[in-house]
């Protein structure tokens, strides 16, 4: 009992700071006041901290499908931490927020010196490096969405816990190649979209069901993703970047029964192609930007057969393959107003006798580096779900007005 | 041979190819800066022993120049990094150094050389808020480039910074620069005695650029067309400026090229002449060479504001 107070009175005497600190309240030896060591949990190592608020307004003149996007939104509200872990890695966090749910969409550890200096790794969760605009966050996107392309074919961002090599090249004094491989346990799409194929609701759609999967896992059932990109100078102003991408998701689910295991295929290619000027004394400017995809997938149906004979099911494996493609001009006036078009046509991943498009103008008025407007008008040539049930092509129009604002810490990188 | 070992053999070539630029290094230390005053006291200073870049070409407005692969590849190579520092490159700089992960170059190492070391920054803000502005320098006013007394710092700055880099020519920098600042101090007394009877006088400017020239000089910035750092000023802003310019007589307005619309709408409404000055020396033409640029800048002030004296 007596060892058991000692050893209570000496924890007290530890831990307690306040008589040590109070006798150097006042003093002027220098050192004491700035730089002891007065705090338990420096707060000066905490990461950068970001937030992003994106909110939408939007009508169209459609009464189908696209009608549940009409009226205000908040798209969503993005909270990102961002840090040194020590000297070789890194950690990145966003986590999303909307009206319904709290996600986390990003959280991975960057290790930048363990191979050649100018490769890095990548491991956990994070948007893949596929194509231009796939990687890209909402709120910084140059449209109100995705284009309908990508939202068709990869569901606007393609997302996956796994790992990444990133890797660049200088060539010459104004050229460099980049390039980058990754592997995931799987290839999911997630991208808070307000019109097109994804609109109105959050697409979860390449998702896979973990239950619905095959329980031997081996090399090949892995997503991967790889992209090759080169980057030139063609003037004091102007860049031009040409890329490469290809994504494939093997997947194994279940045929007929839990003992036939069958492989479906989704594998997308992507080309793209970016000229960018800028004015770099008043920030005006211009930028093209195309991309076309193939996307070529498969689809499971399990067709039953006659049911009175006994193992008469047949688990068919279609194949579809399809194209399409968007491209974007803007014209930055100045460092504060750009306007632009966009067009995307595709034909549909699941049924390529199907074709869509969209034509699109906006107006983007950043009020600040902080504060941004944008005003989009969009018309749609798209499948829409009819009263009878039937898919039917029909054309609308939407109107939509965006609000996107940011806190803290953010960067203008290089456009990889 | 098979295919695939060629494959590997390809990819190796290209992932090692980084790893080459060592192989062919130059004698001459390939030093990086960030703006062209900058380059030019390096040369000064550093002689054939430095091979000198600068990555902005001086018409930029450093706060909208966008990183590009020229711009990368610089920094990938470059032996010492120069920058002015106090944020004023805050916007491209440290992506493009995250990016080229040149461990020379790295704050900390003695390749980074940052200038505004030693540097006593003006208009510190009193309340750091994005309230008082989207583009508010929090460590201060990072023009002190346009006080040549100020300059005399970047140059012992680069001296030092120099000897860390090749300590084997450090006598050779401080002659160099010993030289370049006795040629610096000889215009400061000059420019001084040319300014000296417009002590007082005063000029209203678009952004908070002119602080340390008008404080060596003794001159007056008595507004900013600009109501906030970053913010596009409204129409009772300007009515205020206006307000001001003739109340104090003031007959110069100083504007950047891209903010020349908004000054001369100030000055249709009050006597004032506006100029459009760079902050910067340029690569090219007449404004090259910091010792040169400065000089017009000087003679621009002293011309303008001997006319609104009149």
């Amino acid at each position: 009992m007596k060892h058991q107070l000692s050893i209570i009175a000496l924890l007290l005497f530890v831990t307690f700071p306040g008589s040590d600190l109070s006798a150097q309240e006042g003093s002027s030896r220098i050192g004491l006041g700035d730089y002891g060591q007065t705090s338990i949990l420096d707060n000066r190592f905490n990461p950068a901290l970001s937030f992003i608020g994106d909110f939408v307004a939007t009508w169209s003149d459609d009464e189908g499908i696209e009608a549940g996007a009409d009226g205000f939104k908040l798209r969503g509200a993005e909270i990102g931490l961002f840090g040194a872990v020590d000297d070789a890695y890194e950690f990145h966090g966003i986590l999303f927020f909307d009206e319904e749910e709290v996600e986390l969409e990003e959280a991975y550890v960057l290790a930048t010196d363990w191979l050649t200096p100018t490769t890095h790794i990548k491991a956990g969760r994070f948007n893949m490096d596929f194509g231009k605009l796939s990687p890209i966050h909402d709120g910084e996107l140059p449209t109100l969405d995705k284009p309908s392309v990508l939202q068709e074919y990869i569901g606007g961002t393609l997302r996956g816990t796994g790992a990444e090599v990133h890797w660049w090249s200088p060539i010459g004094d104004a050229s460099l190649l980049r390039g980058s491989l990754g592997i995931f346990q799987s290839a999911e799409s997630d991208s808070h979209v307000i019109l097109g194929p994804g609109g109105g609701h959050h697409g979860h759609g390449e998702e896979e069901d973990e239950d619905e999967e095959g329980p031997l896992r081996e090399t090949g059932d892995f997503a991967i993703n790889a992209r090759l990109s080169s980057l030139f100078d063609i003037s004091d102003t102007a860049t031009v970047q040409l890329g490469g991408s290809l994504l494939t998701a093997p997947e194994r689910v279940f045929g007929v029964d839990e003992d036939d295991i069958q492989n479906v295929d989704k594998s997308v290619m992507g080309l793209d192609i970016t000229l960018v000027s800028t004015n770099e004394s008043n920030g005006s400017g211009y930028r093209f930007q195309a991309e076309a995809l193939i996307n070529d997938q498969d689809s499971g149906e399990l067709d039953e057969g006659d049911p009175a004979v006994e193992g008469d099911e047949i688990f068919n494996i279609t194949n579809q393959e399809a194209t399409g493609f968007y491209f974007m001009a803007e014209r930055t006036v100045d460092s504060n107003n750009t306007i632009g078009l966009s067009y995307n046509q595709y034909e549909h991943a699941e049924d390529s006798d199907e074709e869509s498009s969209d034509f699109g103008v906006y107006y983007t008025k950043k009020l600040n580096e902080f504060n941004r407007l944008r005003f989009e008008i969009r018309s749609f040539k798209d499948l829409a779900l009819e009263e009878d049930g039937v898919e039917e092509l029909v054309d609308f129009t939407a109107v939509s007005v965006q609000w996107t604002v940011q806190l803290g810490s953010h960067g203008h990188g290089l456009e990889w | 041979m098979s295919r695939i070992p060629n494959r590997i053999f390809a990819i190796l070539i290209l992932v090692l190819l980084p790893c080459t630029e060592s192989l062919f290094a130059q004698d001459a230390i390939r030093v990086v800066t960030t703006t062209p005053d900058l380059a030019d006291i390096v040369r000064q200073v550093g002689g054939s022993r430095v091979d000198v870049t600068s990555l902005t070409r001086g018409s930029e407005d450093l706060h909208k120049v966008r990183p590009r692969p020229r711009l990368l590849n610089t920094l990938f190579r470059a032996d010492a990094l120069v920058q002015i520092g106090l944020d004023l490159e805050h916007s491209w700089l440290p992506q493009l150094l995250n990016a080229a992960r040149n461990p020379k170059i790295r704050p900390g190492s003695p390749g980074f050389i940052n200038c505004s070391a030693g540097i006593e920054p003006l208009d510190i803000p009193e309340a750091i808020t994005r309230k008082e502005g989207p583009d508010l320098h929090i460590k201060g006013n990072p023009h002190y480039n346009l006080s040549p007394i100020q300059g005399r710092k970047i140059v012992t700055n680069v001296i030092e910074g120099l000897c860390l880099q090749s300590p084997q020519y450090c006598e050779e920098y401080r002659t160099r620069g010993n030289e370049y600042l006795k040629t610096l101090d000889k215009k400061i007394a000059e420019w001084k005695e040319r300014l000296k009877p417009l002590k007082g006088a005063a000029f209203i400017e678009y952004h908070p650029t002119w602080s340390y020239f008008a404080k060596d000089f003794g001159l007056l910035i008595v507004d900013r067309i600009e109501s906030k750092a970053g913010v596009t000023p409204q129409a009772a802003h300007i009515a205020k400026v206006v307000e001001i310019a003739n109340q104090k007589n003031v007959g110069l307005i100083i504007s950047r090229p891209a903010n020349k619309d908004l000054a001369l709408k100030v000055a249709s409404n009050c006597n004032a002449n506006v100029v459009v000055l760079p902050y910067l020396s340029s690569t090219t033409g007449t404004l090259q060479g910091y010792i040169p640029f400065m000089e017009i800048v000087v003679s621009t002030f002293e011309k303008n504001l001997k006319l609104a004296k009149r």
